[in-house]
């Protein structure tokens, strides 16, 4: 071979070697999914049951899909820790309209799913038109909503009385041997990946959390983006809670407090960037399964609450500083 | 010429070549720098200018030559050891902390402190207080950078390299920010440092200047040395003529001579409180607008407001014969008016996505249909635009900050390729690019004004806007002071206007 077929040659190599590397770091969490469901599995017999999986696959809606929620959020290059206070909101709310036939049913959904755009709607034009700081603008509102749950319900529990058979089927049912929340997470993965990777609404979302100024430059509109990111994290949030009211019936109303940092973690373990630019809906959705298999191994082995706790602090941790010494490294 | 001089000589280079990527920066470059004197290094945009000063800065190494300073050969390996050795680089962009005062800059790192670590402030102060006064400058030493004018904040910066004992002082383009009034207090600190037997190299187009303070000048031409004279052996005019060579126009796209298009942008009186005011201009179509003038002429606010991206108080911006209104970059694209801003790397590109990603950013929302990418036609687009611009790139794939500056600003400008734009503003698109990329983008500009479009391009090398542009207006201090046909005008008439 000629010198120069020898050098295209190696180059070629070379940037195979690059782009293979790259698609493993950037899709790292599957892979540590596929270890720890293996790991698991040997470990504790019963976790690998149909039971507990099919189980684990109804749990995991909640965390799930808030987490593609915030990952729009996220990827946007903004935080938004009020979906906690939003799904207890919501939750509330939907069991308190009492869906016991099919007209008051769809009201209750109706209402309840605006809850969560609403949320959105004011977390947008704090954060993307007012410019707040996207923590302590989310934080605040999730107080807020909180502090309206509480009036409304003045602290106490709340249950459905008479409960449609066509509400419960939204908790409890099953498409198959498949739960029906899972089908429900499923979807809203396949379609939210679509969104971010093949739309020109995707791209912009990362351009946007990639380098604000330079999408103002390009014509984006960030503002905009923003708003809608957070639409799309208030109606997951407020779905969550739709779907929890069908689930379980009664609430007290502080049931949610404190989900928002475990989506957060799992979001965090799906490689979805604290600075934006970074993520998708699948590795997001890995970050879930990883999150909720972490924390149904601890329950399994007897571990109690407050270890558990400390324990999903401690990954938190871990995670992102793992990720940031990655990205230093690369970029 | 030079041997008859009394001083001696502190810096020689000998034989210095240089290439970037195949491209001869320098060649063969000798040169002696006397103490006790200012020695002025002149040239065209690409001369060579700043290579040599940052290899004598330290921030770049000769491909074959030596640099023999105060008798010794060395290697200038980075600019620490450079300014360890007492050879110190004045920047443009001052490298003072503004929240810190006076004192505290000039001794960085070296405060005088008691025993216990404290700080000794009296000692500190009268040491800077003397310092600034060698200069024949008057600061107090308390005063807060920030609050500072600009040639005060050079004498603070000088202080502090003197204060490291610094022997050579190299000063790129430093009355480039500072207003007429302060020009004569540099000129007294230059002949300050002179008295103390330093050497100031210095780089500048500016002739008046040059005559009026230097001992010695040297003049580059595309990497050589054409001439090296006493400054009072020479005059202006021979030194512009050695500077621009006729024949650089070859190699390089003739602007074809239209008759004068449309009139793709008016705008009318624009104004902005306290930046710009009452700016009038017309752009035609087949034609390449230069924009001249120094740092704080406000060139980049006007048309940061011309195309939304800040607001105007009064005035119009007519498009096609219309007045536009609410204007929003948006807006302007929908237009198609393309922007390549000044700072590629925060307004230009996306660091962290793609070199395609960047190359469809823009363009993305005329090829989608409903909103979904055509991912296949991108990538045909994105190749052609890669071919055309001549982007070396690994691949689309990688991110485009592992890419040189001139391909990266290739990127920003194939941003626009797609999207059929009649109207291109360029603000400052050859900063801290190298001379084969930067003619390669003048190419580009000519060929789109060749192909109908409307170009305003701002730079500060009015060389190079001399070089590109058919019509060049005049700018200073947001005011519009001039505006000149290229053939009517000559860098030193420019000079005069900004």
């Amino acid at each position: 071979m000629t010198e120069i077929q020898i050098k295209n040659r190696k180059n070629n190599n070379r940037d195979y070697i690059y782009l293979l590397s790259s698609f493993l770091k950037e899709n790292i969490v599957w892979i540590v999914v596929a270890v720890f469901f293996i790991i698991f599995s040997i470990i504790f017999p019963t976790f690998f049951s149909e039971r507990n999986l099919l189980n684990l696959a109804r749990r995991s809606f909640v965390v799930g899909i808030m987490a593609i929620g915030m990952s729009f959020a996220m990827i946007s290059g903004s935080f938004d820790l009020s979906v906690g206070a939003t799904m207890g909101l919501t939750t509330v709310i939907v069991i308190q309209l009492q869906p016991s036939n099919l007209l008051s049913m769809v009201i209750a959904i109706l209402v309840g799913l605006s809850i969560g755009l609403l949320v959105g709607l004011v977390n947008g034009l704090l954060v993307g038109r007012a410019g707040t700081n996207s923590v302590i603008a989310t934080i605040g509102i999730s107080f807020v909503v909180l502090g309206i749950n509480l009036i409304y319900t003045r602290g106490n529990h709340v249950w459905i009385q008479d409960i449609y058979k066509g509400f419960e089927f939204i908790g409890a049912g099953s498409i198959g041997k498949f739960p029906f929340p899972a089908a429900i997470f499923l979807f809203i993965i396949i379609v939210s990946q679509f969104v971010l990777r093949l739309t020109k609404f995707g791209r912009e979302i990362y351009s946007t959390g990639a380098s604000k100024e330079c999408s103002i430059f390009s014509g984006i509109n960030v503002d905009v983006i923003t708003l809608k990111c957070y639409l799309i994290s208030g109606f997951t949030a407020s779905l969550a809670g739709v779907v929890t009211a069908a689930r379980v019936y009664n609430v007290d109303p502080t049931f949610a407090v404190g989900t928002e940092f475990d989506v957060l973690t799992a979001v965090l373990i799906g490689g979805v960037s604290l600075f934006g630019g970074k993520g998708n809906a699948i590795n997001t959705a890995g970050g879930v399964f990883l999150f909720v298999m972490i924390n149904n191994i601890m329950t399994l082995s007897g571990m109690n609450l407050e270890t558990q706790s400390m324990v999903k602090g401690v990954l938190l941790v871990i995670i992102v500083s793992v990720y940031s010494l990655f990205r230093e490294k690369s970029g | 010429m030079m041997d008859n001089q009394n001083n001696n000589i502190i810096l020689k280079l000998n034989n210095i070549t240089k290439k970037f990527s195949g491209v001869v920066a320098l060649k063969n470059v000798s040169l002696s720098f006397y103490t006790g004197a200012v020695h002025a290094l002149v040239g065209s945009n690409g001369a060579g200018k700043s290579t040599l000063m940052r290899l004598v800065n330290g921030a770049i190494r000769p491909d074959s030559g030596q640099i023999i300073f105060k008798n010794k050969p060395i290697q200038i390996n980075s600019p620490r050891l450079a300014n360890s050795m007492g050879i110190v680089m004045i920047n443009q962009e001052l490298m003072l902390i503004p929240e810190l005062s006076v004192a505290e800059n000039i001794l960085l790192g070296r405060l005088p402190v008691n025993k216990f670590g404290v700080v000794n402030w009296k000692e500190a102060n009268s040491l800077a207080r003397k310092l600034v006064n060698s200069l024949g400058a008057d600061i107090e030493p308390t005063k807060i950078v920030k609050n500072l004018s600009v040639s005060e904040m050079q004498v603070v910066e000088i202080s502090r390299a003197l204060s490291k004992q610094a022997d050579i002082f190299i000063m790129d383009e430093p009355t480039a920010a500072l207003p007429e009034s302060e020009v004569n207090k540099l000129v007294e600190l230059i002949n300050k440092l002179k008295e103390r037997g330093k050497t100031v190299i210095y780089v500048s187009h500016k002739m008046r200047e040059i005559f009026q303070i230097a001992d010695n000048i040297t003049i580059l031409r595309d990497g050589e040395i054409v001439g090296n004279f006493e400054v009072k052996d020479i005059n202006v005019t021979k030194v512009l003529n050695l500077m621009m060579d006729k024949k650089k126009e070859n190699g390089v796209i003739k602007k074809k001579n239209y008759e004068i298009g449309s009139i793709l942008l008016s705008v009318k009186h624009l104004k902005r409180r306290g930046i710009f005011q009452d700016i009038n201009f017309d752009l035609y179509s087949h034609e390449i607008i230069g924009l001249a003038g120094l740092v704080g002429s406000r060139r980049t606010e006007i048309l940061h407001s011309i195309f939304g991206l800040a607001p105007f108080d009064s005035g119009e911006i007519i498009l096609n014969g219309k007045k536009i209104s609410r204007i929003t970059p948006e807006k302007m694209i929908n237009y198609r008016i393309g922007f390549i801003p000044e700072d590629r790397r925060k307004q230009g590109l996306v660091t962290g996505m793609s070199v395609k990603d960047n190359l469809m950013l823009v363009s993305q929302r005329f090829i989608s249909k409903v909103g979904i990418l055509k991912l296949f036609q991108e990538i045909k687009i994105c190749n052609s635009i890669r071919k055309e611009l001549d982007i070396k790139a690994p691949s689309l794939r990688v991110e485009v900050s592992t890419l040189s500056g001139g391909n990266q600003q290739k990127v920003v400008i194939g941003k626009w390729f797609a999207t059929k734009s009649k109207i291109f503003i360029f603000d400052e698109p050859t900063r801290g690019i190298d001379v084969g990329s930067k003619n390669e983008i003048f190419n580009i500009m000519k060929r789109f004004a060749n192909e109908g479009a409307g170009i305003i391009f701002v730079s500060t090398e009015i060389e190079e806007l001399l070089i590109v542009s058919d019509r060049i207006i005049t700018l200073k201090s947001g005011r519009k002071t001039g505006e000149f046909l290229k053939k009517e005008v000559t860098l030193d008439i420019i000079m005069k206007f900004i």
